[in-house]
């Protein structure tokens, strides 16, 4: 099983071997012989591993295996909405229960300088609210969650 | 050690043919091996995907450790028997790297036959836990089998090493402290219940693993009790009910995370301490085994030669290099491992068979796993011979390969005939691997001396009832003979038989041998002791 | 050159010790120049900020409170408190927070101590764009066509209509590019009156607005002054921040490349006249917006500016010090003839943000950062190893300066520091400013304000995905799993690699 890594949401598997003076780091059908003097500078940390090399820094996620295939069986992430930036909540338009359409506003977020609606991504009851208002929060973090379907014919 | 000197001569026509020769059975094999692996009726793999299963090959690929080796066991299984419908005997066995450790994988292949297990599979499962045992080996089952195939059930269920002796051996290991990790990735019906439940890790997958000892149809015929699969013997059911199982996954991915998660917490085996250098690619290519090995199994060659493309660096250090001459003993390493190796080098006369009891002694005492290399047409026969205690000498080698304590690996490079295939380390006497090259051969006795014998029988069974045959009609006699003969002392029928542990491509022999021999290390090596010579 | 490089001794100013109202960059930045001068310098900071550089450095350092980290930067009471406790005769605003805050300035002298800035009533003129505006037009400096909404609120929409598109709404009341609109079409004239009223409302508290013709590509030029109390105003010439993203600044250099030296000297007299007229003490901006050949007053900015180090290391005139000075009622030490320039300087912003998702800000922790080497560079950075970087401040790290003899040695100054520069653990704009300043258009100096949208490439292009799975090889070899399976694998079956039989 190879590792996975994923940045910006494209993933890549990834296993490394060792070589006598140097590893060879498999990167999908690519592979790399990495020396322990190259001139690139990591930092981790948790499952977030970040690498500056030649001006470039990136920021990768590694993905622990159990999770990953656990939560990716489920298939039912869509219907939690992320946070696309960092921010803090201005308005939370909607509470549990209610049910919305599709392009509905379900709260409105600012982000610096400016005010974004986060709208519903379709038709749906509102499960649960993340957020309350004046709330920070940061990228990716969880801003509410819509009933599947199912529960909402049922 | 000394660098073999090779006298090979690789410009050679000789060299040319045979190496184009044995190139083509090489390339054959490859091609018998992808299409049991890989070659399916079309409704199974629909039917696989219609039950969201992986392939079994996919399941291995995805359990093992990338990058590290895989060596598959009796690849060609039953690919004699049952018309060849049931390829690689419905199982799919071999050692490889989980986690970091070495682990041998027992997988119910659900595309032949809905993984059913034919009297054959039941053999390659024992046998693949016989490894375990004998190697001390992680088990990793990867349960999918729809129960014993009915209509062979006479076959498969009630004797000593059938299917029974699947369980007995899973309770061996675990009472040996080698554990093993099942995941249910299909229905473990009846006796197939047995393997998660005898397993001290088992994961199941929820919608598509099940265990139970009778399915919803029997029990409802049996006691008239209506239940669905999940209920009876689901995920959740022995997950939280029962306890059978230990580890709920959502697919079969998770659970083969999860596995990987068992294993590691796994202890490292401390392997016996043999001596180990740092490895070295052999001086002579292999690939010129394909040049060395003659196209008629009648022409002699030096064993010399396999040795010099076998082992690190081709250095062999010769024991007795004057005496017993049909035999080559001596000491190499293979992937760094030290070995004792025994090669023919011709038929074992009086000298040969005793150097060949003295040396496996020496490595006894030394306690160096042995590796034993075979062309033999068997010991020398006639009056002198016998005068000199030939057979005597033979039962002082049986005497030593039975009794050895250091781990034995055979490969059976040519010919493997009468007596010596016992002394030289044969099946009966439990060499911890046995591998075959393509174009070798295996019989009590040659292919033409034994049709010659059994048309003889025939002639003059015949000429008893008076009736006198021309040469025509004793050839006709004497071809089926051989042509049925010949077929059944073919590395390819061994191998359907499980008489050795799978064909080997003679490249791969090296990496096969260091895998093997790194298994065998996992288990201790008693101080030698024997039963009593013959002297 | 010679003058304002004399040593200054602030033995005999009426203060000892400078409370620094500030964090980040700048309070550092302030803190070196006070302790140059052998004052003693006093940090307040949040408890967020615990581990920031200049709370570190100060020899005292003040913890302030508050209901978010930015309400308590914004707390005057407990910042005039601190610096009574601390016994500081003077307060730093730095920039942002406090700097433009009248009410404050006034509160800090009704307190008995020195603000240092220009006088309230400068501040609250200067503060309301309107007032500002007809402030130098009735003083005979140009100003761009526009309406006013406080005029007759009744009549705006059309007003506005009237001063043409594309035109900008701004609030009355704001700064800094929050709540700007541009309008191309009249017909959403009337919608986007009604969002930047609401905007201006939120970050102000003060929902007027005014609008005014907005010139497609300008080039943002500004003009840095300087006055003390005692009337002396002179100009350190202009900055050119023609590049920006939202309104706000990315990359600042001085001269600008645009302007010819009649131009040049044109431009600072304006500045130095509208400092003069208000009666300007401080270091102080004024903005304008050049097109054409025509510039026009943008806005003054009482108080030390982001970019105010581009100045400094082509005049070699320290300006905080200047500010000190000033504060300590101390004439200014030189004259207009006394100011020269040597050689050109840039500034890069290093924000935490993400130029290929609009610039949306970042977050993270700063858990390594390595600055580079290089002769002409400064870098004046507020965070350190381990803090986190929150939303709850500007997303401003760091600013990266260099001077160079002419504009290409300094650009490629810059170049070489940004590609040497490290930030790892939040997603930063580097290698964005990289591409920016290697721009072949940036390199010939034809920059405006609507750069980055004439050239969307230069934000969004993305590392090549070689160079993406090679940094990810480097970084997987960092993860303990992966690591440790290439480490601790049995031999000899990891040499034999993926053998297969």
């Amino acid at each position: 099983m190879r590792a996975i890594f994923s940045i910006d949401g494209t993933e890549y598997r990834v296993f490394a071997q060792r070589e006598a003076d140097a590893y060879r780091v498999h990167v999908d059908d690519c592979s790399y012989r990495i020396t322990n003097d190259h001139d690139a500078i990591v930092a981790v940390d948790g499952d977030t591993i970040h690498v500056w090399l030649d001006g470039e820094a990136q920021t990768f996620r590694y993905h622990e295996p159990v999770a990953y295939y656990g939560s990716h069986a489920d298939g039912s992430t869509d219907d939690t909405i992320l946070a696309p930036m960092p921010g803090t909540v201005v308005t939370v338009m909607v509470k549990a229960g209610e049910a919305v359409a599709r392009g509905d506003t379900l709260l409105v977020i600012e982000s610096m300088k400016l005010e974004t609606s986060v709208k519903a991504p379709r038709d749906g009851r509102i499960d649960t609210v993340h957020v309350a208002m004046g709330q920070s929060f940061d990228r990716s973090a969880p801003l509410a969650t819509l009933a599947t379907l199912a529960t909402v014919e049922a | 050690m000394r660098r073999i000197e090779s006298r090979l001569d690789t410009g050679s026509e000789e060299f040319g043919a045979n190496s184009a020769h044995n190139r083509k059975l090489a390339a054959n094999l490859k091609a018998r091996q992808s299409a049991a692996r890989r070659e399916r009726p079309a409704r199974d793999i629909e039917r696989l995907k219609r039950q969201n299963k992986m392939f079994v090959r996919d399941r291995i690929e995805m359990l093992l450790d990338p990058g590290t080796p895989f060596l598959e066991l009796s690849t060609l299984a039953a690919n004699q028997s049952y018309d060849g419908e049931v390829p690689g005997a419905g199982i799919v066995s071999g050692i490889g790297i989980v986690s970091g450790r070495e682990v041998i994988i027992h997988a119910d292949d659900a595309s032949v036959k809905g993984g059913a297990w034919y009297p054959h599979s039941v053999k390659k499962i024992v046998r693949t836990l016989d490894i375990a045992i004998e190697n001390r080996l992680p088990v990793v089952h990867l349960c999918d089998s729809a129960g014993g195939f009915l209509p062979l059930q006479a076959d498969l269920f009630a004797d000593r090493y059938l299917a029974g002796r699947i369980f007995r051996n899973q309770a061996i290991l675990s009472k040996l402290g080698v554990p093993q990790v099942a995941l249910v990735l299909g229905h473990c019906t009846a006796g197939g219940a047995y393997v998660p439940a005898l397993s001290e890790y088992n994961v199941i997958v929820r919608g598509t693993g099940a265990i139970f000892l009778g399915g919803p149809p029997l029990v409802k015929a049996a006691t008239g009790e209506i239940v669905g699969v999940e209920e009876l013997g689901g995920a959740d059911t022995h997950t939280r009910i029962s306890g059978t199982a230990d580890y709920p996954a959502v697919s079969e991915e998770q659970a083969i995370a999860i596995a990987r998660e068992i294993v590691a917490q796994f202890g490292l085996p401390s392997k016996f301490d043999v001596q180990r250098t740092n490895p070295e690619p052999p001086y002579y290519d292999p690939e010129e085994l394909y040049g060395l090995i003659p196209r008629d199994i009648k022409t002699q060659f030096d064993a010399r030669e396999i040795i010099a493309r076998l082992v690190d660096g081709s250095r062999f250090h010769e024991y007795q290099p004057a005496y017993g001459t049909t035999l080559v003993c001596g000491f190499a390493h293979l992937w760094g491992f030290k070995v004792g190796i025994l090669a023919n080098n011709g038929v074992l006369f009086n000298d040969s068979s005793l150097k060949g009891a003295h040396f496996m002694q020496l490595c006894n005492q030394h306690q160096v796993p042995m590796l034993f290399l075979q062309n033999i047409t068997g010991y020398m026969v006639g009056r002198d011979y016998e005068h000199r205690g030939i057979t005597k000498d033979g039962a002082k080698m049986i005497m030593a390969v039975s009794g050895s304590e250091v781990p034995k690996i055979t490969v059976i490079c040519n010919g493997s005939f009468g007596a010596g295939n016992y002394g030289m380390s044969g099946r009966a006497f439990d060499p911890r691997f046995l591998f075959m090259w393509p174009q070798s051969q295996i019989s009590v006795m040659g292919a033409e001396q034994a049709a010659n014998v059994l048309a003889d029988i025939k002639v003059r069974q015949l000429s008893r009832e008076g009736r006198m045959l021309s040469n025509d009609e004793i050839d006709e006699i004497r071809e089926p003979i051989l042509q049925e003969y010949r077929r059944q002392q073919s590395a390819y029928y061994s191998t359907s038989e499980m008489w050795d542990d799978g064909i080997l491509d003679p490249v791969d022999t090296r990496n096969a041998l260091g895998i093997a021999i790194s298994a065998a290390l996992n288990a201790p090596i008693d101080r030698p002791h024997y039963g009593v010579f013959r002297m | 050159m010679t003058a304002p490089q004399r040593h200054i001794s602030a033995a005999g100013w009426p203060f000892d010790t400078v409370l620094i109202a500030n964090r980040g960059e700048i309070a550092l930045r302030i803190l070196k120049t006070v302790e140059a001068l052998d004052l003693k310098a006093v940090v307040i900071h949040h408890a967020v900020d615990s581990d920031a550089p200049a709370v570190r450095a100060a020899s005292k350092a003040i913890e302030i409170k508050g209901a978010t980290p930015v309400a308590a930067y914004l707390d005057g009471p407990q910042i005039i408190a601190a610096a009574r406790a601390a016994g500081a005769g003077v307060i730093h605003p730095g920039y942002g927070f406090l700097s433009e805050n009248a009410a404050f300035a006034r509160a800090v002298a009704d307190a008995g101590l020195t603000f240092i800035g220009p006088t309230p009533e400068v501040i609250e003129l200067m503060g309301d764009k309107v007032r500002a505006r007809a402030f130098v037009q009735k003083h005979g400096f140009p100003v761009a066509p526009s309406a006013i909404e406080d005029d007759d609120p009744m009549t705006f929409t059309e007003r506005a209509r009237a001063v043409g598109f594309p035109l900008l709404i701004k609030p009355s009341a704001g700064g800094g590019g929050k709540g700007m609109h541009i309008v191309r079409d009249a017909s959403v004239l009337a919608e986007e009156i009604v969002r930047a009223r609401s905007e201006g409302q939120r970050y102000f508290g003060d929902g007027r607005l005014y609008v005014e013709r907005y010139i497609e590509n300008p080039r943002h030029i500004e003009v840095q002054v300087l006055g003390d109390a005692h009337g002396n105003v002179v100009h350190l010439f202009e900055r050119e921040c023609s590049v920006q993203r939202r309104f706000q600044k990315i990359i600042e250099e001085t001269p600008s490349p645009a302007m010819s030296a009649s131009e040049r000297a044109r431009i600072c007299e304006t500045a130095a006249g509208i400092a003069r007229a208000a009666g300007y003490r401080n270091a102080g901006t004024v903005e304008f917006i050049y097109g054409a050949g025509e510039f026009y007053f943008l806005e003054m900015n009482t108080r030390l500016q982001v970019e105010h180090p581009v100045t400094e290391m082509v005049t070699g005139i320290d300006l905080v010090r200047e500010q000190l000075r000033v504060a300590a009622n101390e004439p200014l030490g030189f004259t207009q003839a006394d100011i020269a320039t040597q050689g050109h300087a840039i500034e890069c912003r290093i924000y935490a943000e993400s130029p290929a998702r609009g610039f949306a800000p970042t977050t993270g922790r700063a858990l390594k950062i390595h600055d580079g080497r290089g002769p002409g560079l400064r870098l004046d950075i507020g965070v350190t190893e381990g803090q986190a970087i929150t939303t709850a401040f500007d997303p401003m790290l760091a600013k990266l300066i260099v001077h160079g003899k002419d504009r290409e040695e300094a650009r490629q100054r810059a170049l070489s520091a940004l590609q040497q520069f490290v930030l790892l653990g939040c997603e930063t704009n580097v290698s964005f400013l990289h591409r920016l300043v290697a721009h072949p258009a940036f390199r010939e100096g034809d920059i405006h304000t609507g750069f980055l949208d004439a050239h969307p490439e230069i934000a969004s292009e993305p590392v090549s995905a070689a160079t993406l799975r090679r940094m990810l090889a480097i970084g997987a070899l960092s993860v303990r799993p992966v690591r440790d399976a290439a480490d601790d694998g049995p031999q000899p079956h990891n040499a034999m690699g993926g053998w297969r039989n």
